[in-house]
């Protein structure tokens, strides 16, 4: 098991080196270099021309004047040191760079620990939400199996992996936000992660920004949405798995024991059913994180995805390499994650 | 007498083996009602797709009437911010979009079909380095990494080319210009390079299970080459989960442009797709929701069709259902 995890460490280790390397030397050696869009949008800037020593000279901020290795290397770990710069102490001591354009000069980790909470709370939320409705869907739908609730449940799974999320996330904001504010009825704020001013809902009285209320209108549409995208997988994955316990020898001796059916479900046939859907949720963190690129952005939320995808927009590169990294660290991470897991809950299986 | 009987009724079977295959192929299929429908929805999107924009009055780009026009006689879906008529750009929209994915689903096919059969066939380092590939391109957070590439590919900064015929083909098709096209065609290509993974997985399986069996030891002796081997048995062979695998992903990779259409990083604008179209209408939500509710149905809808029959094809061309 032991060298099992430390060979699977190191694998991921060199998939993070490879990607970092691969998107890093692409950014480098693209047409002009990644600092173009920056230089043209200070060249319409008709009072304050660009000058040659002023491009030299961000360059130079930026390290893009080095070897396109000495660049990567000083990104990645911070050597070698140049007297002529600031020192670089690279993102393996935490040292993502500083944002070129969203927030000048603010270091990127600083800008992404920021926006975090926001993003945290909106993935712990819509797993809570995703899990409490799936897990029992689930459960009842392999318990009845054939019925009609389960073939509505097997069918609307189809539903739930062809929907997409951008347009459902429009969908409840024209809904739940617009024409429940044209019909008087209390209504969800159509994004952001708290309100700037007092506003005031019919029924609910006047909302004081950044209340507990405030919050909770807040986060309810963004948390729905993301967690619609992981109901059908889930509640699907679940029914699998009881349908296959239910079918264990044990599970008939408890039934030969006379134990009552609903025990049987609960204590003997869910606990284990439940063994893989740790997994499964444990490998879908990354994907959590990247459904919430899309619901971030259409809710507007101050998250790590709306960051990345501002970043992209303003060709903030470091901040984009940053999210991109932690991602992938993330990926990676929950992958490791899930093949511990699945030995932890389940002694069968034996790595080698 | 007794020996002979057994031969005749065996013939009918080798004689409409091609159509009676078909059709119970079809029987199968067509217990799936959801399925049927699906079909049907289908092709008439891509009949509306390639045919729509021929007998549509307007043209996609041009400003026709007055800007907001609510569904009208004349413009069913009624006109857009600028004045242009709705229904039209659904239509050409429906062509860039159908058409990516079908670009993307063959190359993504093709790729892992190719990558598969000879991870599988050859098996040794040209196995371990392919699914060591896989095992890589799998590992990766491939939505932030698609929407990168893209970023980069709208600032003209990825060192791909499409040949020029090629785009040309493209841009008559979609009625844009050729470098546009050739914008659109990287986008394919790099969704073809995060797409291949799970196919290639696939067909690897399949060859591996054929490859031991004794037709392929008899083609070996008679002096098949192994080329030949893959190309005329193993792929033949294992086409019906192909076929399965890539419906499912022609209804995935609909979405994924969608997605990154939707979010700015996908088909530019003034070009259409069903995914910048439901974008554009963000700030027009109150005076025209159903702007925001067709295209983002359609997607919907191609979706979730692509699903319904890629589901209905797993049962239908597996060998080991006989009825």
């Amino acid at each position: 098991m032991t060298a099992y995890l430390i060979r699977r460490l190191i694998q991921s280790v060199i998939v993070l080196i490879a990607l970092s390397m691969a998107i890093f030397g692409l950014l480098y050696l693209a047409p002009g270099g990644p600092l173009s869009q920056i230089l043209e949008s200070k060249r319409q800037n008709a009072r304050f021309p660009v000058k040659p020593e002023d491009i030299e000279r961000l360059k130079k901020q930026y390290d893009l004047d080095l070897p396109l290795w000495q660049s990567y290397t000083r990104w990645a770990v911070g050597l070698p040191d140049k007297s002529d710069r600031p020192p670089r102490y690279g993102i393996v001591r935490g040292d993502f760079g500083e944002s070129w354009r969203l927030s000048e000069h603010e270091p990127t980790a600083k800008i992404m620990l920021r926006v975090l909470p926001n993003t945290l709370k909106l993935m712990l939320l819509s797993t809570l939400i995703s899990l409490l409705i799936a897990v029992p869907i689930g459960i009842y739908s392999a318990v009845h199996q054939y019925s009609k609730l389960d073939y509505l449940v097997t069918t609307g799974t189809f539903f739930g992996i062809a929907m997409p999320v951008f347009w459902l996330g429009t969908m409840m904001i024209l809904l739940f936000s617009f024409k429940f504010k044209e019909w008087g009825l209390p209504y969800f704020p159509p994004g952001s992660v708290t309100s700037l001013r007092a506003y005031n809902e019919p029924i609910l009285g006047r909302i004081i920004p950044n209340s507990l209320v405030d919050q909770i209108l807040h986060i309810i549409l963004p948390a729905v949405t993301l967690s619609l995208l992981f109901m059908a997988t889930w509640s699907r994955f679940t029914r699998t798995s009881m349908l296959e316990v239910m079918r264990q020898d044990y599970v008939r001796t408890a039934r030969a024991k006379g134990l009552v059916e609903r025990i049987v479900i609960i204590k003997h046939a869910l606990r284990n059913a439940l063994i893989p859907l740790v997994t499964i949720v444990a490998l879908q963190i990354p994907t959590l994180f990247g459904g919430a690129i899309i619901t971030e952005t259409i809710f507007n939320w101050q998250g790590m995805g709306r960051i990345f995808i501002d970043s992209l927009f303003q060709s903030d590169w470091p901040v984009a390499m940053t999210y991109l990294m932690l991602q992938s660290a993330l990926f990676v991470g929950a992958n490791l994650l899930a093949d511990v897991m699945y030995t932890v809950v389940d002694p069968r299986i034996r790595y080698s | 007498m007794a020996v002979a009987q057994p031969q005749i009724v065996a013939e009918p079977l080798v004689v409409t083996g091609e159509s009676s295959q078909a059709q119970v192929i079809w029987r199968r299929f067509r217990k799936h009602r959801l399925a049927v429908v699906g079909i049907g929805i289908l092709f008439f999107l891509f009949a509306t797709a390639f045919l729509g924009p021929a007998i549509s009055p307007y043209d996609t780009n041009n400003i026709v009437d007055t800007p907001h026009l609510e569904p009208n006689a004349a413009h069913w879906f009624g006109t857009d911010e600028i004045g242009r008529d709705v229904l039209t750009r659904l239509m050409w929209a429906g062509r860039i979009s159908l058409l990516l994915a079908a670009v993307v689903t063959f190359g993504a096919t093709l790729v892992g079909v190719v990558v598969g059969a000879s991870a599988g066939y050859f098996g040794g380092w040209v196995d371990t380095i392919a699914m060591r590939a896989v095992d890589f391109m799998l590992s990766l957070p491939i939505l932030p990494l698609l929407l990168i590439l893209s970023a980069m590919n709208l600032r003209g900064g990825l060192p791909i080319s499409i040949p020029g015929f090629i785009n040309r083909f493209f841009a008559w098709i979609w009625s844009m210009s050729p470098e546009r096209a050739e914008n659109i065609l990287i986008l394919a290509t790099i969704l073809i390079i995060f797409g291949w993974m799970s196919i290639a997985r696939l067909v690897r399986g399949q060859v591996l299970a054929l490859r031991n069996m004794d037709f392929t030891d008899a083609s070996r002796a008679l002096g098949v080459s192994d080329w030949q081997i893959i190309a005329k048995h193993m792929i033949p062979n294992a086409l019906a989960p192909i076929i399965v695998s890539a419906t499912f992903d022609f209804g995935g990779v609909i979405i994924t442009e969608a997605a990154l259409s939707f979010l700015g990083f996908g088909v530019q604008n003034p070009s259409a797709s069903w995914g910048n179209m439901l974008n554009n209408v963000r700030d027009f939500m109150l005076v025209q929701p159903w702007r925001a509710f067709v295209p983002g149905l359609t997607i919907f809808l191609a979706s979730l069709s692509f699903n319904f029959v890629g589901d209905a094809l797993r049962d239908a061309l597996d060998p080991r259902l006989k009825k």
